[in-house]
């Protein structure tokens, strides 16, 4: 069996995908991306390989042939952003993690009463209590006194 | 009549009901399943043309159900990386 085939029948185009090459999310993207200009129906005439039926809707009239040719391009845009989107997974998740831990503030009591305290996490200091007011809110850009004092003099 | 079908691996059950509820008013549906199909037979109240009614409701039926399959991925993703709290660090 060849990995695609393309039927036309009346103005309907059906196009066959083998699943071990576009996986089905691909599939379903680029269909989703056609509901608004096609009607679309998906089947499954064989076990691995899905079947795309595009008929152009009344008010778009379109080259079955040339709409095939733009499902397939859709379909390789879609697979090549699903890889993508795999080979970042982890990447996003870190980012997406951290700036939930980050709008979520500083830990709370709860948190504070779990703590484990040991002989290595005596000296922590999440909530910078033992920070001077200065050391905790400095500004990194703010000149130091003794600078300010030297330019002006 | 018309009589439709739908791979139960494609396409949402559920989604397929609430598809058919939304165009109860413009034709009568009755599904039922045959092996590894739904099949709904559909017939217009006479308004509309069956074929027409028959391709609205495989989209909007396709179209949901792609939207559902997504947000189910989504909502199964979320919950893996909120239950475990070392995830992703």
């Amino acid at each position: 069996m060849t990995e695609q085939s393309v039927t036309i029948k009346d103005e309907a185009v059906t196009i066959e995908f083998d699943e071990a090459l576009y996986a089905r999310d691909s599939i379903f993207g680029a269909a989703y991306i056609f509901i608004d200009r096609c009607y679309v129906h998906l089947d499954r005439p064989h076990p691995g390989r899905i079947a795309v039926t595009l008929k152009p809707k009344p008010s778009a009239e379109q080259d079955p042939e040339a709409l095939a040719g733009e499902f397939e391009n859709e379909l390789l845009g879609q697979a090549w952003r699903r890889l993508i989107t795999d080979e970042n997974r982890l990447l996003i998740e870190q980012v997406t993690t951290r700036a939930l831990s980050g709008a979520a503030g500083p830990p709370g009591l709860d948190e504070l009463m779990d703590l484990e305290i040991g002989d290595e996490t005596a000296f922590d200091d999440p909530l910078g209590i033992a920070m001077s007011w200065e050391e905790k809110y400095k500004s990194k850009n703010r000149p130091k006194p003794s600078e300010s004092e030297q330019e002006s003099g | 009549m018309l009589t439709l079908r739908f791979h139960k691996e494609l396409y949402d059950g559920f989604v397929l009901d609430a598809a058919m509820r939304t165009y109860a008013a413009v034709a009568s549906f009755e599904r039922a399943e045959v092996g590894e199909y739904y099949e709904v037979r559909l017939t217009s109240s006479g308004r509309h043309p069956e074929q027409r009614i028959a391709d609205e409701l495989g989209n909007y039926a396709l179209g949901a159900s792609i939207e559902e399959r997504t947000s189910s991925v989504r909502d199964a993703a979320y919950s893996a990386n909120t239950k475990s709290p070392g995830a992703g660090e």
